[in-house]
């Protein structure tokens, strides 16, 4: 579990996104899941007692796939059980070493909880956005909900 | 008791594929090259994409899309990166954030060629002609011989940012 100032870099699907650090509930690597060998958009579950947590697979453009090559997983904290998605890289940045912008996505939200982004860094030629944890687990839930 | 004097305005004429816009040029923050977009996952169609400027996100629209959508028909848009639009005279206009909004929501539109600085007097502005059926034009002027759209700031932040 990262601190309060730090940051989680994930890359998944060939692109990255931020995700503040106090957010992250657990970070698992592959060979400690339970891995879907069925195919399917969940990729694992991470076992919690008789329950299970799942972490879907997304592209770059947070839709749904299925399988991958991806070595770790992300949970959050969501209500009634935390969800998760998997991801190739997984970096924990200080957050000396990470400067992120507030950041409005234009357009209407695509969730009912808003939008799935709350600010940005950009460095490098490169746009990192920062997942709004909040936002992002419930999205993973509805997802949860449509398997 | 004399009339009160109009101040002539110093305007950006920003050349889209739909039409020319222009804008006071207060509003404009900066004209830079176009550069590549990151693109912005579950964003609508009109976005197309996210720049760094100035260490800052900028969400960049296509004024083209914001139009058809409005007007229900929205034009099918190539990749913003490796699209045949992509030219060398393309610009991005930064604008900062519209009036209401947060300090950070600066935004940018793509241009199909460079912007033009036009000096606009009151002869000009009293000179509006007709206004084409979107929402986010206020009304539109003639310059020369040309015609351009000035838009409502007010209506692009309500699509914007709904």
């Amino acid at each position: 579990m990262a601190g309060e100032n730090e940051y989680l870099r994930i890359d998944f699907g060939g692109a990255a996104f931020l995700l503040p650090g106090r957010a992250s509930l657990a970070v698992e690597q592959r060979e400690n899941l339970l891995v879907n060998e069925g195919g399917g958009a969940v990729g694992a579950w991470r076992a919690a007692g008789k329950d299970r947590w799942p972490a879907f697979c997304l592209d770059r453009n947070l839709q749904l796939l299925s399988g991958g090559g991806w070595q770790w997983a992300v949970f959050l904290q969501f209500d009634p059980h935390p969800v998760g998605l998997v991801a190739d890289e997984v970096q924990l940045l200080p957050g000396s070493e990470v400067l992120v912008e507030s950041f409005t996505p234009p357009g209407t939200a695509p969730t009912r909880k808003g939008h799935l982004f709350c600010g940005a860094s950009v460095g490098g030629g490169q746009v990192l956005f920062e997942f709004d944890p909040n936002v992002l687990a419930a999205l993973l839930y509805q997802l949860e909900a449509t398997q | 008791m004399s009339s009160p004097t109009v101040q002539p305005l110093h305007a950006l004429e920003i050349p889209t594929r739909a039409l020319s816009l222009l804008v006071p040029s207060a509003c404009v923050a900066e004209v830079v090259s176009h550069c590549a977009l990151a693109a912005l996952p579950l964003g609508p169609e009109w976005v197309l994409g996210v720049m760094g400027w100035r260490s800052k996100p900028v969400s960049v629209i296509s004024l083209e899309a914001v139009m058809g959508r409005i007007a229900g028909s929205p034009d099918p848009l190539p990749d913003p990166n490796t699209g045949p639009r992509r030219r060398g005279n393309r610009k991005i206009v930064v604008f900062y954030p519209l009036p209401g909004r947060k300090p950070w929501e600066f935004f940018g539109i793509v241009t199909c060629a460079e912007p033009q600085s036009h000096v606009v007097d009151s002869a000009a502005l009293a000179s509006a002609v007709d206004t084409p059926n979107s929402g986010i034009i206020a009304m539109t002027v003639q310059l020369g011989n040309s015609v351009m759209a000035i838009p409502d700031m007010g209506a692009l932040a309500a699509v914007l940012y709904p």
